[in-house]
């Protein structure tokens, strides 16, 4: 039992974080989100380059089959520099497709991703706002799959060679599907949301045929479950990140600035604000560490877990996002100042991968504590 | 990083589960008990439980052999509490709080500053269930300020001459023994006259004065001083170094001592949550109130889990470094908090039944209403929220002093 990183896992941070200090801090994230968007290929190669986009994928496929824990290390970095580049819908469709018992057929395409050189984002909001029960359907014809739907919010799809996304087929069972962008029927726009240093596209299947295998067929656990699940912990690393980086920033204002001819960091009123701020971030922290690893040791309670921690965290990074501009008074208010762009990604993690309101209801059933009205349809379907 | 426990601690594990198993069932109290009047059988009823464990190998998991622990390791001491929360057994931090003291303050602080015969002299006995310590670090002008204890101690030849007075010192009515910081030298700074004593209550010159608490707990006491002799031997740690000694005991407070509650804290939600069920079951709630409940309990389990967390978490980073840093104020300000909150929800679920009294288990309805009442004493007792807050600015963010 240890819930710390390891040596090694913490020199893959350092690497990450040199890297990134050095050739991608969050100033030029900041240009990234002035100008057009495009994704910065040199910053993508140099991701490739650390060796980090083969981490879930097993060895004989060129990767380093580590498992979603070593990953956290990852999106905590990301998070803390809001860097713009597909590395956890990359990591996760890897680990998903590694992890279908079909893997076989994937095989070129996981050591592609291992390499760096093809990209695999994923589609699962939809208009409904719901992340986890898809309209888009896939229906048997003529021997192939036939897709229709549409997905409103695909990080970097423009830079993706591939989306993985969830649909649901005749039977009414959902599963996720590998899908070719450029597929004949698939089109793709880019879509304004609030935070720009996440480019979000609408992405439309109209009539795409696939092939049979482009089915990711489950094992044990439904992969759907898990794509939800581990892209939950993801996001919850990568608002760890930037939870940490909040208190950073804030807590050298509070030093610095001198009002009434003293720091205001020495008044009781910024103590305490700054003082919960770091008990947020090591209550999530602990809490998303400790999810994880129920996870990945495959501990029953893990679904509860994670609907915990996401919870739990949505909540944190709000609180310390609001008291990182709070302290910095206008400043904080300021466009310049890095606060709202921190702002801004707090509110897309609330919801990726399922917001709060989703994941309560998998804690209530987890716990006994559905609805009457959820407790009478479970009784009529069963 | 890793959940599993080894196969040693496994087995640790499974055989204590055994033992309290055929243990707990037969004790006449477990983790749901009130609190009842200090009287000789339940003092004796305290030790019991004590001794059973002391005989059964289970007393100081973490504590040395040579002192009568069980020299495991910590992971050993956070299975132990694991499986005392799981089997709702009682321990110090519901009914057998008279050992909190001797055993999370006076025996870790003992173990690391004391001379070798303060420890061959108190830790087994401690262990064994035989020796009850109270603290005596508060006074009526020092509270959050403690650093600015008057209680003397005048050092005459071999003797440390004691006057003055100590407050909020739980079970100093039935302690054998008190640890306590005094003034040796007014001269000093505040923080350098400090020294560290090990005192015999049983001494003359001492008077004890019960304050009722808000639960009516009779347990807590003023204690007054009065050219109260103490031997020179029993000083700990060097003269006017008391403050740091002190601080140490702080530490295993913030740190470890708590640990149990931390654990617990996840059983008691999920408690709410079964109280909860039963009403909607019996219709005590409707529909309506039932999901206002859901939605305020489940907050509180995230964060009971991430206690459960945390306190992982934090043995882990202890077997690296020994000592527990001031981070353990977080946990206390997390847990402290957490509770106020869990036996809020609770005594809402309860609705009427919360107000009244009259019940077949002494002064309170039931458990809840006493841990309702308790709860806030948390956010006061071992160091206020605000002091831990200003502890966690100042040494683990470095934010300068006001």
């Amino acid at each position: 039992m240890n819930l710390s990183f390891d040596e090694q896992q913490e020199m893959m941070r350092k690497s990450i974080r040199d890297f990134l200090e050095d050739h991608y801090p969050v100033s030029k994230t900041r240009v990234f989100t002035e100008e057009d968007q495009e994704m910065d290929l040199k910053l993508w190669k140099g991701i490739a380059d650390l060796g980090i986009t083969g981490i879930l994928i097993q060895e004989e496929y060129g990767g380093l089959g580590l498992t979603p824990v070593d990953q956290l290390v990852i999106q905590e970095e990301m998070g803390r520099y809001l860097t713009p580049a597909p590395v956890k819908v990359n990591a996760l469709a890897s680990y998903l497709l590694n992890n279908a018992s079909n893997v076989e057929d994937y095989r070129e395409k996981l050591m592609e991703i291992a390499e760096g050189k093809s990209i695999c984002t994923i589609g699962l909001l939809e208009r409904s706002g719901k992340w986890d029960q898809p309209s888009t359907n896939v229906k048997q014809n003529a021997g192939s799959l036939l897709l229709n739907g549409t997905k409103i919010g695909v990080s970097f799809a423009a830079m993706s060679h591939d989306v993985l996304v969830s649909a649901i087929d005749e039977q009414g069972k959902v599963g996720l599907y590998l899908v070719p962008l450029e597929e004949e029927g698939v089109s793709c726009r880019m879509v304004k949301t609030v935070d720009a240093t996440l480019p979000w596209y609408e992405v439309t299947f109209q009539n795409v045929r696939l092939p049979q295998e482009s089915k990711l067929i489950d094992g044990v656990k439904s992969l759907f479950e898990t794509c939800i699940q581990v892209g939950s912990v993801f996001t919850c690393a990568e608002s760890l990140g930037g939870m940490e980086r909040i208190l950073k920033l804030t807590n050298e204002y509070a030093k610095e600035r001198i009002q009434f001819g003293k720091p205001i960091g020495s008044f009781q009123a910024i103590k305490h604000k700054l003082a919960d701020m770091l008990v947020n971030i090591e209550r999530a922290k602990a809490l998303i560490y400790y999810a994880s690893l129920e996870f990945v040791e495959k501990v029953d309670t893990a679904a509860l877990s994670i609907a915990s921690a996401k919870i739990l965290t949505a909540d944190s990074y709000y609180s310390v996002v609001r008291e990182g501009i709070q302290i910095h008074g206008g400043m904080g208010f300021s466009w310049e100042h890095d606060m709202h762009l921190y702002l801004r990604r707090s509110t897309v993690n609330q919801s990726e991968f399922g917001d709060p309101g989703q994941h309560k209801k998998v804690m209530r059933k987890e716990l006994g504590l559905e609805e009457i009205k959820d407790t009478i349809s479970a009784t009529i379907v069963s | 990083m890793e959940l599993k426990f080894s196969k040693k601690e496994e087995k640790f594990r499974s055989e204590l589960r055994s033992w309290l198993e055929e243990n707990v069932r037969t004790f006449p109290i477990d983790g749901s008990s009130v609190p009842t009047h200090l009287t000789e059988d339940e003092v004796e009823l305290q030790k019991n439980w004590q001794r059973m464990l002391y005989r059964g190998g289970y007393s100081g998991i973490h504590w040395p052999k040579e002192y009568g622990g069980r020299g495991a390791s910590l992971k050993e001491q956070l299975i132990f509490y694991d499986e005392l929360t799981r089997m709702n057994a009682p321990d110090i931090t519901n009914r057998l709080a008279m050992h909190f003291v001797g055993q999370q303050h006076a025996g870790p602080t003992i173990m690391v500053h004391g001379t070798e015969e303060q420890k061959k002299k108190h830790l087994p006995k401690i262990l064994q269930g035989e020796e009850i310590w109270c603290q005596g670090f508060s006074e009526p002008n020092a509270g959050s300020d403690l650093a600015n204890i008057q209680t003397r101690a005048e050092l005459k030849g071999d003797k440390f001459i004691i006057n003055g007075q100590k407050t909020w010192s739980s079970f100093a009515n039935v302690s054998d023994y008190c640890e306590m910081m005094v003034r040796t030298d007014p001269t000093a700074s505040k923080h350098k006259g400090i020294s560290f004593l090990l005192v015999d209550m049983k001494l003359p010159g001492i008077t004890i004065r019960p304050i009722v608490q808000i639960t009516g707990d009779d347990d807590f006491c003023e204690v007054f001083f009065d050219n109260v002799e103490v031997p020179v031997e029993n000083l700990v740690g060097k003269l006017n170094d008391g403050w740091r000694v002190g601080m140490t005991t702080l530490g295993f407070e913030r740190g470890t001592a708590f640990l149990q509650k931390q654990l617990w804290l996840q059983y008691w939600v999920k408690e709410a949550g079964s109280l909860l069920k039963d009403a909607r079951h019996k219709g005590s709630i409707d529909e309506k109130d039932f999901d206002e409940f859901v939605s305020r309990l489940l907050p509180l389990y995230s964060e009971a889990l991430a206690l459960k967390a945390i306190s992982y978490r934090t043995i882990g980073l202890m077997e690296e470094k020994g000592t527990p840093g001031a981070e353990g104020s977080i946990v206390k300000i997390m847990w402290s908090e957490l509770e106020q909150r869990i036996t809020r929800l609770v005594k809402d679920i309860k609705k009427w039944q919360s107000i009244f009294t009259e019940g077949d288990m002494g002064p309170f309805n039931d458990i809840w209403q006493y841990r309702y009442l308790r709860s806030y004493a948390r956010t006061i007792a071992a160091g206020s929220s605000e002091i831990q807050r200003n502890i966690v600015a100042e040494r683990v963010l470095g934010l300068p002093r006001a």
